[in-house]
């Protein structure tokens, strides 16, 4: 018997990516269909059989843009996840769940954003705050790098790990970009004392902590593992997927909780190794959110990869690096260097290790884990070849 | 976590009140309803009928943390239900204003222009001595009415003990905390 009815049942078989750049002439919803499409195109599906869209709530192209352009045919099934980046793999989760239990049979999760070129969210200084929002931004807490950094510093000073393990994390990214043509930072390489002469964004955060602005477009297709037999290329199986939302959790500003250090990637972690026949010993290679360095660390502790407190000694003798490491992570140079798209690039980071065409491949990956935002409620995905 | 009732604090601020009386949310401090808030680039709390109280003690000096009038435990944010309980009675109560510092940051630009101005400036989070869970987004001063961007950020340490002191930024009476 599976440990979930989701187990294996559903597979991304199409994956897309547009150019990624500082600045796309392309409106969004243009990027958002045209990988629409040519994710479908990559599984071998005929866009009139889509009846299921997953996106992000944050997604500026609806549903009914995509629907309208690429000439899909009646939905019946459409959901949005919220928390920004905490929601990517949960967008996949979402669509391996309409297929596996038949509300639809060809779903489609995309992300569309000219971050790179459009405005800052956070330079809006008019309009409401959130909830949690109100008791930290008039305070001068007003960026996510600022939010992240909080919880940093009291990271560095509970467990003793150092900006070199944040570099580490960055350097490693920055290697697997350089051999990513189609990264953003490919042909930029990041030495130890650029990273340590680079100017402050939020101390203890500099520079090359923080993710790149990008313009760029992704998307995925999930069908159902009986469909996914007949598609182009070799299926990546969801094995496990799983969303987390810890118990006084706030997004983003997680610090009014018991222990802000624990955060929602150790709830997500707790149902996704639960629903899965492998552990973290048996992960071949990881693409974990890194919108900033410090969310690794995080991440890796949350998902079970080493003891708490001990990730900083995980980045060391070049761990997470492609050919040397136990764990490469973010083989294609992820949101540091290759673009941030919310995550969704890690995604198809994840697919292509499956299908042993990244320009990292770790030999004979069998398995991947995929993780969304750490910070915010959060999801993840386990991809099995 | 430690998730017993605080102790009993000295009973200085409003006691026993019922609950807040269902008002329209309003805008900023000190503006009329639905009037756009003050003419500044800072950012300005939000009032509504949850946290009124809090900026109303601010005003007068007294740092303020809502109460559940079932089980007397204290929670920030506020909000209307105690996740202990699950009541919905609630009060405020002043708190001695001594914490200690549990984080901060030091941000320097890009931000917003108004922010950018001051940067290089401090963000500390405090843990309140009433319950350590207890935490606030805050500023350290050099001293009280001081700037934000005053204390050599190179001498701010975790766990150093502060108290809160209440400066007024367009309009509105921030809590900031000074090294006790
Ligand atoms: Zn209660």
């Amino acid at each position: 018997m599976p440990k979930s009815p989701l187990q294996d049942a559903a597979a991304i078989v199409g994956i897309a990516q547009s150019e990624f750049a500082k600045h796309l002439e392309p409106s969004e919803q243009e990027l958002a269909a045209k990988v629409v499409v040519e994710a479908l195109f990559d599984a071998g599906i005929d866009p009139s059989e889509v009846d299921a869209m997953c996106s992000l709530s944050m997604e500026s192209t609806e549903e009914v843009a995509i629907a309208s352009n690429i000439g899909a045919g009646d939905l019946t099934f459409f959901s949005q996840v919220g928390y920004g980046g905490g929601g990517g793999c949960a967008t996949v989760g979402h669509c391996a769940m309409a297929v596996a239990t038949g509300q639809a049979t060809v779903a489609v999760a995309w992300r569309a954003r000219k971050r790179g070129s459009g405005p800052r969210p956070w330079a809006k200084t008019s309009g409401e705050l959130a909830i949690p929002g109100r008791w930290t931004r008039p305070f001068g807490l007003i960026r996510p790098v600022d939010e992240i950094a909080m919880l940093t510093r009291r990271y560095m000073h509970t467990y003793g790990a150092t900006r070199e393990h944040l570099a580490n994390v960055a350097i490693a990214a920055r290697f697997h970009a350089n051999r990513n043509p189609k990264a953003t930072m490919h042909d930029r390489t990041l030495t130890r004392d650029e990273y340590f002469s680079s100017r402050w964004i939020s101390e203890p955060l500099c520079l090359f902590d923080n993710c790149l602005e990008s313009d760029g477009a992704v998307a995925v297709v999930v069908v159902s593992a009986d469909r996914a037999k007949d598609c182009r290329n070799k299926p990546a199986y969801v094995h496990s997927f799983a969303q987390g939302l810890p118990r006084q959790s706030q997004s983003m500003v997680n610090f009014f909780c018991d222990d802000p250090l624990k955060g929602p990637a150790w709830a997500c972690a707790r149902k996704l190794w639960a629903n899965a026949e492998i552990g973290p010993q048996d992960v071949d290679v990881a693409q974990i959110y890194d919108a900033f360095t410090p969310l690794v660390l995080l991440s890796l502790e949350g998902y079970g990869f080493c003891p708490r407190g001990e990730a900083g000694g995980f980045t060391e003798d070049r761990n997470l690096e492609w050919g040397v490491g136990r764990l490469p992570i973010n083989t294609s140079g992820g949101s540091l260097s290759e673009a941030y798209v919310h995550g969704f690039n890690l995604i198809t980071e994840g697919v292509r290790q499956i299908r042993s065409t990244s320009t990292s491949q770790v030999e004979g990956a069998k398995t991947c884990l995929v993780t969304s935002g750490e910070g915010v409620p959060t999801s993840a995905i386990l991809l099995r070849g | 976590m430690d998730q017993s009732p605080p102790a009993r604090l000295p009973d200085r601020g409003p006691r026993n009140q019922p609950p807040p009386s269902p008002v329209p949310d309003r805008g900023p401090l000190g503006q009329p309803p639905g009037s756009p808030g003050p003419s500044t680039d800072f950012l300005v709390p939000i009032v509504d009928s949850e946290n009124a109280q809090f900026w109303e003690g601010t005003a007068i000096g007294e740092l303020r943390m809502q109460s559940c009038s079932n089980c007397d435990r204290l929670r920030f944010p506020p909000r209307p239900m105690c996740p202990y309980c699950h009541s919905t009675r609630r009060s405020w109560k002043v708190m001695s204003g001594h914490a200690t510092i549990w984080s901060f940051i030091v941000a320097h630009a890009p931000l917003p222009p108004a922010y950018a101005q001051m940067s290089p400036y401090n963000v500390i989070i405090v843990s309140l001595d009433e319950d350590p869970v207890l935490r606030m987004v805050s500023s350290l001063l050099d001293h009280p009415g001081g700037a934000v961007n005053e204390v050599n950020p190179a001498t701010i340490q975790i766990g150093e003990p502060v108290k809160a002191v209440f400066c007024e930024q367009a309009g509105i009476w921030f809590p900031r905390f000074v090294r006790a």
